[in-house]
This record gives C-alpha cells, sequence and structure tokens, in this order.
C-alpha cells in the first residue's frame, strides 16, 4: 500500500503542477476490462490531459477495476482490485487516433479464508497497452485497447489470476477546466 | 518479459514440424501403458468384474493422473493401500489418448480423457459396488470434479470421498492462456528435463491441440466453480496442493474450496503442505527425492486411506 500511495502522490503533484501552467480536460467514466482465459474486470476511471503538453497528445490518468463489478458480482470467482496509474499517448489529434498507454498499480485479493493466508494477496502491476480513441462531437469518449501484463504469478508467488493479455474498452465524459 | 521472449522465438521459428521422438520415449510407438496389455491389473472391474456381498461394500478408489501422465503415477498409492490395507481396492484408470502414441495423444480431447474415468466407475456400479470414491492427481482433478458439475452422479451411487491432488485449474506458467494464438504456430511443446523413468510414463512432446484441450477443461472447470457446483450430500472433498509447485498455481486451490458446496464445512479439506513437487504422491522415478518427501507421501496416503476407511 505504502508503494501505490507513493505514487499516487507523485502522479498528483505532476498534475497540480502541470495544471498552474495550461488549461486542460479531464475525462471522467467507466472501464471494462476481460483478461484473455481469466476474470472480467469493470470499474471507474479518470484521465487528465494538460493542454498544449505534447500537442494535446499526452494525458494522465487513474482507474480502479474490480471482479466485484465483473466475474466476482453474484459468483464464487476471487475478489480482486486494481488501482492502477496511466499515462496514454495519442498519436493524433484528430477524432480517431492510435494510442500507446503504460498502466502501474496494484492488485489486491481476498480469498475469503484464513486457510489461504499463505497464498499472496497483493502484487505489483506493470502493463503495455496499444489500441485507439474515438472522440465524438458531444464530449464523449470512447477507448479500446489490448494489452500486456508484464508481471504475472509463476504460480508459487503473486496473485495467480493476473493473466497475460486483457482486452478494455473505456467510455468517458469529457470536460474543460 | 519471459512471455516476449517466447513470442519473439516463435515468430522467428515459424511453424514447427513433427517433433524427434526416439524409441526411449512413451511418445514413440515402442512403449505403452502397461495397463492396455493387462487391464485386470490396474482396473478393479476387470480384477473382480463380480464382486461378492463383502466385496461391494468395500472402498473402491478410482484413481485418475494427469496431464500426459500414465497409471503410474498412483502406482505408490496402490503398493502402499495393498500392503498395509487390503480392504480398499485401487482401480487405476488410463485416461484416454494417453499411454500410447504421440499421434493418439494429438487426436484426443479432454472428453476423451474423463471418458476412462466414466467408464470405470459405471463398469463398478453395474458389478454391484456401492462405495466408491476418486483421486486426481493435477489434471485428473478438474476432470473428475467436472463429472460433478455435469451430474453424473444424479441418479447412481453417490461417491463417498473425492481427493484431489495438487489439481490444476489455473496453470503456474500464464502462457498457456495463449496458446489458441501461439500454438498452432508451435505445433507442439517439449517439457522440461525428464529422467529416463518418466521418459517411459510420461509424454515427452505436448502437442497444442492437446494444451487447448487442457485450457479447455480448466476455463470450464473454473467457470463451473464461480457458479458453485454442489456435491451431493454423502460426498466429501479433500485437496492436496503444494505451496511451491511451479506446474499448477496456488489460486486453483482458492477456486475448489469456494466453489465446492459440500452438506457441511467440515466435508471440505484443505492441506498446503511446503513442498516443491508437483503431485506429492508420486515420488518414484524423480530426479531428488528427500525424506521430507517421503514423510509428506506417506502422511497423505494415511490421511486418504483413513477417510476411505472413515465411512461404511
Amino acid at each position: 500500500m505504502k508503494k501505490v500511495a507513493q505514487i499516487s502522490l507523485s502522479f498528483l503533484s505532476m498534475i497540480i503542477l502541470t495544471h498552474e501552467i495550461v488549461s486542460d480536460e479531464i475525462s471522467v467514466g467507466l472501464k471494462f476490462q476481460q483478461s484473455i482465459n481469466m476474470y472480467n474486470e469493470n470499474g471507474i476511471t479518470v484521465e487528465y490531459a494538460p493542454k498544449n503538453l505534447l500537442n494535446d497528445q499526452l494525458s494522465f490518468g487513474a482507474s480502479y477495476i474490480s471482479t466485484r463489478f465483473g466475474s466476482a458480482f453474484n459468483s464464487n470467482a476471487i475478489i480482486q482490485d486494481n488501482i492502477v496509474l496511466h499515462s496514454t499517448y495519442l498519436f493524433s489529434s484528430s477524432s480517431l487516433a492510435p494510442l500507446i498507454r503504460l498502466n502501474t498499480g496494484y492488485c489486491f485479493a481476498d480469498y475469503e479464508s484464513s486457510l489461504f493466508d499463505e497464498i499472496d494477496a497483493s502484487m505489483p502491476l506493470l502493463s503495455l497497452e496499444t489500441g485507439a480513441r474515438f472522440a465524438f462531437d458531444v464530449p464523449l469518449i470512447v477507448q479500446a485497447g489490448i494489452g500486456y501484463n508484464l508481471i504475472t504469478s509463476d504460480g508459487s508467488s503473486g496473485i495467480g489470476t493476473v493473466y497475460p493479455l486483457f482486452v478494455q474498452c473505456s467510455l468517458m465524459w469529457s470536460f474543460s477546466l | 518479459m519471459k512471455y516476449f521472449i517466447l513470442i519473439a522465438a516463435i515468430f522467428f521459428i515459424g511453424c514447427a514440424g513433427e517433433p524427434n521422438i526416439t524409441d526411449g520415449d512413451l511418445d514413440g510407438n515402442v512403449l505403452f501403458d502397461p495397463s492396455l496389455y493387462s487391464p485386470e491389473q490396474f482396473l478393479i472391474s476387470k480384477s473382480k468384474p463380480n464382486p461378492t456381498d463383502q466385496e461391494k461394500q468395500q472402498p473402491v478408489i478410482i484413481v485418475a493422473h494427469g496431464y500426459t501422465a500414465t497409471t503410474f503415477e498412483w502406482n505408490e498409492f496402490k503398493r502402499y493401500a495393498d500392503s498395509t490395507n487390503p480392504g480398499i481396492l485401487v482401480s487405476q484408470v488410463l485416461l484416454g489418448g494417453h499411454g500410447r502414441t504421440y499421434q493418439d495423444f494429438k487426436n484426443s480431447s479432454w472428453r476423451d480423457w474423463q471418458a476412462s474415468i466414466i467408464d470405470e466407475y459405471q463398469q463398478l456400479v453395474k458389478a454391484g459396488y456401492r462405495n466408491i470414491s476418486f483421486a486426481g492427481s493435477s489434471t485428473g482433478g478438474p476432470l473428475i470434479v467436472n463429472l460433478f458439475a455435469q451430474s453424473l452422479f444424479a441418479n447412481s451411487i453417490k461417491p463417498k470421498h473425492v481427493f484431489l491432488i495438487d489439481p490444476i485449474i489455473v496453470p503456474a506458467n500464464k502462457s498457456l492462456s495463449m496458446i489458441g494464438i501461439f500454438g498452432p504456430m508451435l505445433g507442439y511443446i517439449e517439457s522440461g528435463e525428464m529422467t529416463d523413468e518418466e521418459r517411459k510414463h510420461w509424454y515427452k512432446f505436448r502437442p497444442q491441440e492437446t494444451l487447448q484441450e487442457l485450457l479447455d477443461i480448466c476455463t470450464i472447470t473454473r467457470k463451473d466453480l464461480e457458479s458453485g457446483i454442489r456435491f451431493p450430500d454423502s460426498t466429501s472433498v479433500s485437496i492436496y496442493k503444494s505451496l511451491y509447485d511451479d506446474v499448477v498455481d496456488r489460486v486453483s486451490t482458492v477456486m475448489l474450496y469456494n466453489g465446492i458446496e459440500t452438506k457441511t464445512p467440515n466435508m471440505k479439506k484443505v492441506s498446503l503442505p511446503k513442498s516443491g513437487i508437483h503431485v506429492i504422491t508420486r515420488l518414484e522415478g524423480r530426479a531428488n527425492v528427500t525424506e521430507q518427501d517421503r514423510v509428506l507421501q506417506k502422511k497423505v496416503f494415511d490421511e486418504m486411506i483413513q477417510d476411505l476407511k472413515s465411512k461404511p
């Protein structure tokens, strides 16, 4: 948790610092993620795009997605919460733009029994993602991508349900600040 | 990072050809599982097809091995049970497609693997056996759990106990989840280092088609567990999972424990020994076995036998 707090603080400082220089855009929305051959995790995402930073093509964001709102809803799937910070680079300023993204964060699992106390219940996340963003005329943004988790469990450490490949889609409403 | 290297290697190598199988490998046309020649030495339905009234009440345990393995995997348990508890009958099934040739294995599906378990159970029921249990190691685990999900026992003799030894639901190596994408380019995957004994009893080469079947049965069972699999009121389950096993991920145990519903909570047991051995009940043929491994193996055997004898 300490690591997550440190990352969050650095990220927040960066946003505040940037905000003093330019006027910006913030997008808030829902994120839907499906790991290939594993869980479905959904949640919320927020993205901050500082004006004029790399031609408006670089943004920073944070997401919380969980199986609580996906596979584990009303089922025996393992409850896992992911807190992820991400930086996104758009390859164009047009309404349809390809993107790359770096995600980093932490995953926490709840095995719901003390029998499994010896199994790791948290692990760091680091993934690369590529996809595309489409901005409608109304301030609605759709982002979709395919990602690859660089850190996964080896069976004896970490959380075994963090799988390498995933696809995600985000629907966001944007506001000018 | 290792997956990136694997993916890069796949692209450079392109489509793999046929594996180089030697006569010393089970995969070839020379070595076969002995149960194919002498089924009566392995299957109770063949060795005792007409049980007496007393034998019908004896505990019979159908033991199923894992992916690429053979009846050899449960030999030690059978010998142990025979020598210490002659009242317990051990029936060693050979999964379909296993113990034969690479091509037979390549052409088999997980339903073929499971068919041997169903067939032996039905033969035993038909013969009049009433006290039947199951044990599955590694892939034998989901193959057995799936029988409950498909309600095989709804109108038949209910199993007494189910023992799951290092059962796989989630593999330790997560690249299996991408076999559908990269499998056709790979063709097959060669097993890691094997002893001479293991080469006689395990397939060395894993056709990508069978890895996809393995992924299928794992995924199907995981989803069934997420919905909940209700065991009959008289059936109990014991799960043994090595903590440092490099084949099966530890979360498999969590999924099984949370997903199997027994009549009472104490009919569901889980044990997580601090061992690095995959399938802790099989030590024969391994390169390095410690005294601690032997102690653990005996402990598991004793607990299984105690459970088998605990109910009429």
